[in-house]
């Protein structure tokens, strides 16, 4: 059975603190401005703290719309000049804008989808040339705001030339400084939040346990990537699938667009050892996962033999519980058949019998015919019998607790059942009833016991069960051969067997105290 | 309460046809009508509206689960029509479905274990007992009832006599009944029906329907 790995993406914010700062710097910035000019001084304040977010956000490449976002302030921005530049500098100021937005609009939005495709893309060239991108990015931005500052300082000159008023221009450079110089601070700020993170990365997987686990290399990359939904999938030998940590099958992971990320991971061989899927909701720095990879690689070829012999395991464990499965299923089938087929037939010979004896008074073959119809009685009693020994006819009817408190009614021991549970899975029934049944037969048969406690609890999707009895195992070590066979049907079927004794004889109940349990809801 | 003289006209719910087929050729010869079969619970629904049978004659195991679609088909027709006769027929002992089923109903009412149908005497006993509204529960469940260990101190304080007699009791029987079977008379016969129901607790009564039902009483109160 398949299971499909579904894991919801957590969207994180691009570093709120970063905007809240930047607001109030720029907010000091202007401050002078906003007091003796506060017309001009407001938009400013806006415009530099909604510049300075956005291209931190474009440096960091956290989300293509940010993109967008500085475009308009930079049409924002010329807005504010055009305040302080009479209308007649037109021209100069087409120019300016047309070239602003030209080049920083459509590097910028050039870029960013490059980048998201390289991301994505998650190769190892892919992460170099994301850096070369980001830098290249970076110093274009840079240049963009120095030319559009020298440009509007030149456009701030010519209109005090042309149309004398009151000098308001070298706010607006100021302002427009201080906006251009955000642009490069930001691509740094992004860059030594990148190259920390990445060195964090390396930090933290040298600390990965010896020797490592599955668990230990999951959560050791969640931690490393800060995304606690960051899993591993292991590709089976032979490429014959892949299995999650703990050795179950799930599909071949698939990136889904703003959903998940999937990363390759490559043996020494070349081979595809095992997949990492990340949350793709946010921006994700393929650089960091990549250096990631590489940090915890013969880790991660560890934990794959680890997950390979999880999945043998699993895959024993499913077929063992097959075997039961099917085992039961004989068993309901052949007392369903000798109940619906060979009984009805001796019943049908019952009719005949007693139609023969009413057409009879010879006292032979009356005498003959009543023989035969307390054989028939016997042999129909023996088949009844037999069938309850496969499969009792309460479970189906009643359920276990009718079905256990029958059993101790019938048996050599004097038998006290106490059931809290209801109606279970026609399966988890017959399991637990022949649980029951074998270890009330071993203690009656191996432990000379005369009597037995019978305590059956549903709790927490198990149905457990607690057999106390007044045996004596003596101080025999190990478990005795007929539990052995009881223990194994039970943890086929994914539950568990313990058995404790006394060593001394003792007459209450209490000498042998067996435990089982099996899940169940 | 209609007279024993009315004729008993039976319908076979049951889905193995060979028993089906002894078991009409059995009660036709005892000269007991048989109106009709069926194999399911639906096919018994459309037969018994045609044919009006006195008695039902009815497997509780039946398809398509072969748990207790007869005890449920009992049930249902029961509510429907309080006046036929539903005589179950079992493969098993099965107490606690016997017990539920007559729980709800007093009239009427029998279970047997099939193992029973060759006495065709008693058979036709029992169809007649149901079919004037009498109950009939098989022997075999109340013997299983004082096999159980758990059961065993109560009925400690029974005598070998009075067992006998509550088991004549849980199968329908009258005082004269009883007695009859045990070869004596019938004051003895009330003397230890009086000493079973004061041992259980029981008012004693004289009509066999609230016989049986104590004992069913009893039996619902040890198996709880």
């Amino acid at each position: 059975m398949k299971r499909r790995i579904k894991m919801v993406g957590v969207r994180r914010p691009p570093s709120a603190l970063l905007a809240v700062s930047a607001f109030l710097l720029a907010a000091c910035c202007s401050w002078p401005l906003l007091r003796s000019d506060p017309l001009i001084g407001a938009p400013a304040l806006a415009v530099i703290a909604g510049y300075w977010y956005a291209a931190f956000l474009c440096a960091a490449a956290t989300d293509p719309r940010a993109a967008r976002w500085l475009v308009s302030c930079g049409l924002l921005w010329a807005g504010s000049i055009t305040d302080a530049v009479p209308p007649l500098a037109v021209p100069a100021i087409v120019c300016w804008l047309a070239l602003w937005t030209a080049l920083a609009g459509g590097a910028v939005l050039l870029r960013s989808p490059v980048m998201m495709q390289a991301a994505v893309r998650g190769k190892l060239g892919g992460g170099l040339a994301r850096r070369g991108i980001a830098l290249t990015a970076g110093v274009s931005a840079s240049i963009i705001a120095l030319t559009s500052l020298v440009l509007a300082a030149l456009a701030n000159r010519w209109a005090t030339q042309w149309w004398p008023g009151p000098a308001r221009g070298g706010w607006a450079i100021a302002v427009q400084g201080l906006c251009a110089a955000t642009v490069p601070i930001a691509v740094a700020v992004a860059a030594w939040r990148r190259r920390s993170a990445r060195a964090g990365v390396s930090a933290l997987l040298t600390q990965l346990a010896s020797p490592p686990t599955v668990e230990g290399v999951q959560s050791a990359l969640r931690a490393a990537l800060s995304d606690p939904t960051a899993a591993v999938f292991y590709r089976l030998p032979g490429g014959s699938g892949f299995v999650s940590a703990t050795g179950e099958p799930v599909d071949v992971p698939v990136s889904e667009p703003g959903q998940r990320l999937v990363f390759p991971v490559r043996a020494q061989s070349g081979e595809v050892a095992a997949m990492l899927s990340v949350d793709g909701s946010a921006h994700v720095d393929a650089g960091r996962v990549q250096i990631a990879l590489i940090a915890c690689g013969p880790a991660l070829e560890n934990a794959r033999l680890q997950a390979v012999l999880h999945s043998h395991l699993h895959a024993a464990r499913a077929s063992r519980a097959r075997i039961v499965q099917a085992a039961v299923a004989e068993r309901r089938k052949l007392a369903r058949d000798l109940h619906d087929g060979a009984q009805q037939h001796l019943y049908a010979l019952l009719t005949s019998l007693g139609m023969a004896r009413q057409k009879t008074s010879q006292p032979q073959a009356v005498a003959a015919i009543d023989a035969a119809r307390d054989q028939l009685r016997v042999a129909l009693s023996k088949l009844r019998g037999l069938g309850r020994e496969l499969y009792p006819a309460l479970l189906d009817s009643e359920g276990l607790t009718a079905a256990l408190e029958s059993l101790a009614d019938d048996g050599p021991l004097d038998v006290d059942v106490v059931s809290q549970t209801g109606r279970q899975e026609p399966e988890v029934e017959i399991v637990m009833y022949l649980t029951v049944r074998e270890i009330l037969a071993g203690l009656a048969g191996h432990s000379a016991a005369t009597q037995a406690a019978v305590a059956l609890v549903a709790a927490n999707d198990r149905l457990s069960l607690r057999v106390t009895s007044d045996g004596y195992l003596g101080d025999r070590a190990g478990i005795p051969a007929w539990l052995s066979v009881i223990t194994d049907r039970v943890e086929a079927d994914g539950g568990g067997v313990s058995v404790k004794w006394s060593p001394d004889q003792i007459t209450a109940l209490g000498g042998i105290c067996v435990e089982a349990w099996i899940p169940c809801g | 309460m209609r007279g024993g003289v009315d004729p008993l006209r039976v319908m076979l719910v049951d889905d193995s046809v060979l028993f089906r087929e002894g078991l009409a050729a059995l009660l036709t010869q005892a000269e007991v009508e048989v109106t009709g079969f069926a194999a399911t619970r639906d096919e018994a629904m459309i037969r018994i509206a045609a044919d009006h049978p006195t008695v039902v004659i009815m497997d509780i195991r039946m398809p398509p689960t072969f748990t207790d679609e007869g005890l449920q088909a009992a049930i249902e027709l029961k509510a429907s029509r309080p006046d036929l006769g539903i005589l179950l027929l079992s493969g098993h002992v099965e107490v606690a479905s016997a017990a539920r089923l007559f729980e709800e109903h007093s009239h009427g009412l029998g279970y047997l274990l099939k193992d029973r149908v060759d006495n065709v005497q008693a058979l036709v006993a029992s169809l007649r007992r149901v079919a004037r509204g009498g109950l009939v529960l098989d022997p075999e469940v109340v013997e299983s009832q004082f096999r159980q260990r758990r059961n065993a101190r109560v009925l400690e304080q029974f005598s070998d006599r009075e067992r006998a007699v509550l088991q004549y009791m849980a199968e329908g029987r009258s005082n004269a009944g009883i007695a009859a079977e045990m070869n004596v008379v019938v004051k003895t016969v009330e003397s230890y029906v009086a000493s079973v129901f004061t041992k259980l607790g029981l008012t004693p009564s004289a009509d066999d329907n609230r016989r049986v039902l104590a004992v069913l009483a009893w039996m619902r109160a040890r198996a709880g």
